[in-house]
């Protein structure tokens, strides 16, 4: 259920010439991508210069604002792993290790253009503070707000985020993560926007390129969103050899 | 009527939207499960025939200066659940073949077991099942109730012990954010854990686990029993983004520790021992994994006592015949375990798609005896980019003076091959 002030702040931006608040859409923006607390399967497909895909398959459970659990249901080779961030602790649960150990965040976890933290991402509003918003300009179009986003500390992912936001949906269109040093890691095409039930109207693929990996492509298909919730012992090591079982 | 520029950044990727598709009923939470993968393994080892081990080889043996290795295996594991429980196994049947032994076939369940989770917060485990504690990535001295691992394959499948366990958890909103107690009963008869120990016992052991703060603190136990009685913790903790560190300490209470007398007869000493281990993982901005430990094993051997079995283990056992079954028998009392000494540094380094390949892991590791400064070096590389598959080929060199480890060791190098296909 929706509280009064997420209401309030729809109700704001339905106001023309009311002032941009950059901290009020962002907040709006991560929860029109996913409820605070769900599950969602989501398939990874790595696509290599010359056409080849890879291809896995999580299963996604969060709660909160900083704890999440990935389980990889594809590829055999990769069954039964999952990943699980408290915050800014990440472990990482391999069947035949057979125990978790600590990970970071910037690690591949499969090869290719997506790490932890992209496979275990936290709300937007979490991770990065806004330092400013305006109206995206390009020619006759402003159909888009244009944001810029600071990590709130040296342990987030990117240091700086550009997101370009649809105005009418709410919902990123494009996002290029920077470093702390100005160079471009990646840039993210949300795209194919989906109606996923009980309101969770949200893009359903998210595709992502680097600079750091030419020829390279990731494109993650996004389906069975939903708002759930969890006991908190889901999310402790105890829990990563077992979280298959949370499937309905 | 505007159309939002959201539509026309999608227009492109819809077009491409065809060529992929998400079928969700496929990960439908299924009542069975099977799983597992089919390997093959080829190795060429080059021996070094003047050294002690090659020296114990049996009488038998043709005088082979290399040794080849091939074996298949399959693995399979797999679950059925049914009313909040499941019955879970990980099965392994594999054949080798070797010139310097006869051929072996194997089959056995590494893991049997039923688990039961009707209360949310409590897991209650029956059968034989593989329990790893410890937070070392070469050695676990806090491994209380598993087999050894190899620390030249640590993430190796490893055999388990029958056991009864439950694994209670609550979390909180606090410093101490989560806390799980595990208690262990593993009995010891003629026909159930056998390699356990000797001594018929039924044996306790428990594991309290804390995150308290970013911290990671397991404390654990195991009673006088088929064992000598022990107590330790472990921890790990992120420094940073990119740095983790993590150690274990172990206190045991009257080991017995096999040592050879001055007229070569096993004798058997009892003292109280410590085992410890530290450790870090780093990874560098040019994303190398560094991994570092440092182990030390208070029942371990000095180099000199290794030196005085490797003494009697290069004997001349044509002239001295009552030598060899001596040599053996200290051999299997604990001077050719793996890694006997007291002192090792681990050393390992890793990168994950080295010049831009993806799904390319190159490594090298390292196990160093501190004592007589001998060492392992093992260079690998593998690839996971072929659908279900992984191959990993790999080299190993040892290296040592006369009467040390690596220097005594039945292998000069060895190069291996294996290509595992998931199912």
């Amino acid at each position: 259920m929706r509280s009064l002030k997420y209401y309030l702040l729809l109700l704001t931006f339905s106001q023309t010439g009311f002032a941009l608040d950059g901290t009020a859409l962002l907040l709006d923006i991560d929860r029109r991508l996913q409820p605070e607390s769900y599950e969602m399967y989501r398939k990874l497909i790595n696509i290599e210069p010359d056409g080849d895909r890879k291809e896995f398959v999580l299963y996604t459970v969060k709660k909160g604002k900083d704890n999440v659990v990935a389980l990889f249901l594809d590829p055999p080779s990769e069954k039964g792993r999952s990943s699980l961030r408290q915050g800014e602790n990440m472990w990482l649960y391999i069947p035949n290790v057979g125990k978790p150990i600590r990970i970071t965040s910037l690690q591949s976890v499969v090869g290719g253009v997506f790490n932890n933290s992209d496979l275990l991402r936290l709300d937007y509003s979490t991770e990065y503070k806004v330092e400013s918003i305006t109206e995206a300009t390009s020619g006759e179009k402003t159909s888009e707000y244009l944001l810029k986003l600071k990590a709130r500390n040296n342990s987030v992912a990117y240091d700086q985020l550009t997101m370009w936001v649809d105005k009418k949906n709410k919902v990123p269109v494009k996002i290029e993560a920077y470093a702390a040093s100005g160079l471009l890691i990646k840039t993210l095409h949300y795209s194919k926007l989906k109606d996923f039930g009980n309101g969770i109207v949200r893009p359903a693929m998210l595709e992502t390129d680097s600079p750091l990996y030419k020829g390279y492509k990731s494109v993650m298909l996004f389906d069975g969103i939903k708002e759930r919730k969890f006991n908190d012992e889901v999310f402790t090591l105890n829990y990563m050899s077992k979280v298959g079982e949370l499937r309905q | 009527m505007r159309i939002p520029g959201f539509i026309f950044l999608c227009l492109p990727l819809f077009s491409q939207a065809e060529e992929f598709s998400f079928d969700l009923s496929r990960y439908e939470k299924p009542a069975y499960e099977l799983g597992g993968y089919i390997e093959l393994f080829a190795a060429h080892a080059e021996l070094k025939t003047d050294s002690a081990l090659y020296n114990l080889l049996p009488d038998s043996t043709e005088p082979f200066t290399d040794n080849n290795i091939y074996s298949t295996q399959l693995q399979l594991d797999g679950l059925y659940r049914f009313n909040k429980s499941q019955l879970r196994f990980l099965y392994s049947a594999e054949t080798q073949h070797t010139d310097i032994a006869s051929n072996q076939n194997d089959s056995l369940f590494y893991e049997l077991f039923y688990s039961n989770n009707y209360f949310e917060n409590l897991t209650v485990d029956l059968g034989k099942r593989v329990q790893k504690w410890g937070k070392g990535y070469a050695w676990n001295p806090v491994g209380f109730i598993e087999r050894k691992k190899d620390p030249n394959d640590p993430e190796l499948s490893r055999e388990g012990y029958v056991m009864l366990s439950g694994d209670y958890v609550r979390s909180f909103n606090q410093n101490l954010k989560t806390l799980s107690i595990m208690p262990v009963i593993i009995p010891v008869t003629d026909d159930i854990n056998a390699d356990f120990s000797n001594i018929e016992e039924t044996n306790f052991a428990a594991k309290v686990y804390v995150l308290y703060r970013d911290i990671d603190i397991d404390f654990m136990f195991l009673n006088e029993g088929s064992r000598a009685a022990r107590a330790g913790f472990d921890f790990s903790s992120n420094l940073s983004s990119s740095f983790e560190i993590h150690g274990e300490f172990v206190y045991i209470k009257d080991e017995n520790i096999n040592l050879l007398d001055s007229s070569n007869q096993i004798i058997t000493e009892t003292k109280n021992v410590t085992q410890s281990l530290l450790g870090f993982r780093y990874l560098t901005e040019s994303e190398i994994t560094w991994i570092g430990e440092y182990y030390h094993n208070g029942a371990g051997y000095t180099e000199e006592q290794l030196k005085t079995f490797f003494t009697l283990a290069a004997s001349d056992f044509e002239t001295n015949p009552l030598l060899l079954p001596l040599a053996q028998q200290a051999g299997q009392s604990g001077y050719t375990n793996i890694n006997p000494g007291k002192d090792y540094l681990y050393i390992s380094a890793a990168k994950k798609e080295p010049f831009d390949f993806v799904y390319f892991n190159l490594a090298l590791n390292s196990i160093i005896n501190l004592h007589d400064q001998s060492y392992s070096l093992t260079p690998e590389l593998s690839y996971t980019g072929l659908n279900n598959s992984e191959m990993r080929f790999r080299m190993s060199f040892l290296q040592g003076k006369t009467f040390s480890e690596f220097g005594e060791k039945l292998n000069d190098w060895k190069f291996e091959f294996r290509f595992r296909y998931y199912f």
